[in-house]
């Protein structure tokens, strides 16, 4: 299931990544808005726009350079909701997606909400656990929406912070050689736009997430207390929950310079902790934290107004693709029959001035026949007159052939003799019988053969082929009587 | 609000496209079949215009050529021509002295019956699309017989058609020998002599060459 999953991302991130060639990655957090402008995967613009200074020019100006880019919005803040439920499956018919039914019903068309289902319980109506994450709009994510519509630009997707971490944390652990549905862990990353951001989870299921601020005029060491300090009432307030599971515990931490030095050196409770491969030396790890989320496709969080949208844009950008196709095609098609009709016309023109020159010929050689007023009247009287002195070969002289070669033993019955119209040749059909004993079936095929290699030195102008009609048997228990039918037809010259 | 507005957009955008790709379609569906009939038209244009060029090419052939037989049909053109004028009209088959032949061939080769002959003149008809002047006319000449024998069928077939003019072909030549007594087979028996059993039909063709009276 989880290779079918892991397949699935990487198809849709192949497809994602062939048809959108430039995107603007907005990060939207408490603390200001990170607009990130990648062209073919590779980071070529980035800009930091704090919340006091969201109503100023720099983020239009940003935009407006990259207006022919799709928007992806990464939402990183405090007033993501997080809460778990248990669904049942109601009905057979309609919606299967019990936890789709639920966000449908229970949020505001324009909130955003993504899920995991983490479990289904088998009972008699299946129940499906999953943790839902749902925000409402807020300005901050309003003004990035306007700079959008301003621009024309194509939204491809919003993703949630702690759906993000879960994905690099597999990536990270897969580097690192873990299996992460063995552990619970904690996930860690400071962003420039959010603080730290924290997230516990078990398997699919985020059990908590948690958003620091990130004070800037105190020390990496005081952070760094932070972290550790939030890390530990994270695990403290789960440590039921992982003593009743028995559960390995584990730290991924994406983190980048002076911090990340600081909290590799401590030792924690537990079992493992790991980083994300990186020797950058800033004090955030955005530029970490967005390689890892540009790598693999993630599920979009929607609203109901979004799902609408995507069905547009889906049509936008496939559909009308494939229309355009078709007319490239078509249109290929009619410069094709413009060719040939260009070329036709061209050839006709030619052959005319053949004419002419033809015909001035012609006019020319009517003054050696001076007592003729229409020359070209005599020249077609002349070329009847030798059609119709093409002879046909004599029918009589083959016929009168076979008839003498085939002897007694053969008894005919009709002779035919046409005259093809259409390919100006003579066609004979000659119907006869054979009769002979049954044990004598091969000498009256040689018998017929060598009548026909005859009939073919006599008459080298004849095409001679024999056929058999009518095999039957006659009364008489040992002879046989077989009705064959020799063709002859003309050779012309 | 804001993710309406921008729905809203794409879907004008769709209507827009799907305006633009419904026109340009039309458009494409017209001249693709504007161009099939002109590509059309034209390769009858070529196919007229071809045919011209190898009549006034055989023609040139047929005036080139060193040939004596042009001066001799020269010769009868010109008659023909001044027949024309004159109009004086000459009878290509001479259905009398025809018959006596066929009398005399029927004598030699001993018939029990005499032949059947039917003579149809058929309505003469243009040589080519091209020429309004020449024609060609076509006389049909059926010969229905019967005999005892194969050889003596072939060779009466050869003598009747020896009878006819140059440019004579044969259309049909059938030979039936006959296995049960049918009425017609019953009024061919003889207290003298066997009955003739083989009926052959020889259907020919006399195409001749004319010139037409229309000016």
């Amino acid at each position: 299931m989880t290779a079918q999953i892991t397949l699935y991302r990487k198809i849709m991130h192949f497809i994602y990544e062939s048809i959108t060639h430039s995107r603007i990655i907005f990060i939207v957090g408490d603390l200001g808005v990170q607009l990130n402008h990648y062209k073919k995967n590779i980071l070529t613009d980035s800009l930091f726009c704090p919340i006091s200074e969201l109503s100023t020019n720099k983020l239009d100006e940003f935009v407006a350079k990259y207006n022919k880019s799709d928007a992806k919005f990464i939402i990183n803040s405090k007033e993501i909701n997080l809460q778990h439920e248990s669904l049942p499956v109601v009905g057979s018919i309609g919606k299967q997606d019990p936890v789709q039914n639920y966000c449908d019903t229970h949020f505001h068309q324009t909130d955003l909400f993504t899920y995991k289902v983490h479990s289904v319980i088998k009972e008699e109506a299946d129940i499906w656990k999953a943790a839902i994450l749902w925000l409402p709009i807020n300005n901050t994510l309003e003004r990035c929406l306007n700079l959008v519509k301003d621009n024309n630009m194509d939204l491809s997707g919003f993703y949630f912070n702690p759906i993000i971490l879960q994905y690099t944390a597999d990536i990270i652990a897969k580097e690192n050689n873990i299996e992460l549905s063995d552990f619970v862990y904690i996930a860690v990353s400071v962003s420039i736009t959010a603080g730290i951001s924290i997230t516990l989870n078990h398997g699919n299921n985020i059990l908590s997430c948690i958003t620091c601020d990130y004070p800037m005029d105190k020390s990496i060491a005081y952070i760094q207390g932070i972290i550790e300090q939030n890390v530990s009432d994270a695990w403290l307030k789960f440590k039921s929950y992982i003593e009743q599971n028995k559960l390995r515990k584990l730290n991924v931490f994406i983190l980048t310079g002076e911090l990340k030095d600081l909290i590799s050196s401590q030792t924690y409770e537990v079992e493992k902790s790991i980083f994300a491969k990186t020797n950058l030396a800033d004090q955030y790890a955005d530029l970490v934290y967005l390689d890892y989320f540009t790598k693999v496709h993630q599920v979009s969080a929607k609203s109901r107004n979004l799902i609408t949208y995507y069905r547009y844009l889906l049509i936008n950008k496939i559909f009308f693709k494939g229309a355009y196709l078709l007319l490239i095609i078509l249109s290929l098609y009619v410069l094709f029959i413009k060719k040939d009709l260009f070329d036709l016309d061209n050839n006709t023109d030619k052959v005319y001035s053949e004419y002419f020159k033809a015909t001035k010929a012609l006019n020319e050689i009517a003054e050696k026949f001076p007592n003729i007023t229409n020359v070209a009247e005599l020249a077609d009287y002349y070329n009847a007159q030798n059609d119709l002195a093409k002879t046909h070969q004599s029918p009589f002289p083959i016929t009168q052939d076979f008839i003498e070669i085939a002897g007694e033993r053969i008894i005919i019955n009709k002779i035919s003799w046409d005259l093809d119209v259409k390919n100006e040749i003579l066609i004979a059909n000659i119907d006869f019988e054979t009769v002979t004993s049954k044990s004598d079936t091969l000498n009256i095929k040689s018998y017929l053969d060598n009548i026909i290699k005859a009939l073919k030195s006599k008459n080298p102008n004849f095409d001679i082929v024999l056929k058999t009609i009518k095999p039957k048997s006659s009364d008489n228990e040992q002879s046989k009587a077989i009705t064959q039918r020799l063709i002859l037809t003309e050779i012309k010259e | 609000m804001i993710v309406e507005q921008i729905t809203l957009r794409v879907k004008n955008i769709i209507f827009f496209k799907a305006v633009c790709v419904c026109i340009s379609l039309l458009i494409l569906t017209y001249l693709i079949n504007q161009f099939s009939d002109d590509l059309t038209n034209g390769k009858i244009k070529n196919l007229a215009a071809l045919s011209k060029l190898s009549e006034e090419e055989h023609r040139l052939e047929a005036l080139e050529s060193e040939d004596k037989k042009l001066e001799e049909t020269i010769k009868v053109f010109l008659e023909l021509k001044q027949n024309q004028s004159l109009n004086i009209t000459k009878d290509c088959f001479d259905r009398m002295s025809y018959q006596n032949k066929i009398l005399e061939a029927e004598k030699t080769f001993g018939l029990n019956d005499s032949s059947t002959i039917k003579v149809t003149e058929q309505a003469p008809s243009k040589i080519n699309k091209l020429q309004q002047t020449i024609l060609l006319n076509k006389t049909a000449v059926l010969v229905e017989y019967h005999v005892n024998t194969f050889t003596s069928a072939i060779k009466f077939a050869q003598a009747v058609f020896e009878t006819m003019p140059e440019n004579t072909f044969i259309k049909s030549f059938d030979i039936i020998k006959h296995k049960s007594l049918t009425p017609t087979v019953v009024s061919w028996l003889k207290k003298s002599k066997d009955p003739d059993l083989i009926s052959v039909k020889v259907d020919m063709e006399l195409r001749t060459i004319g010139l037409s009276d229309e000016k």
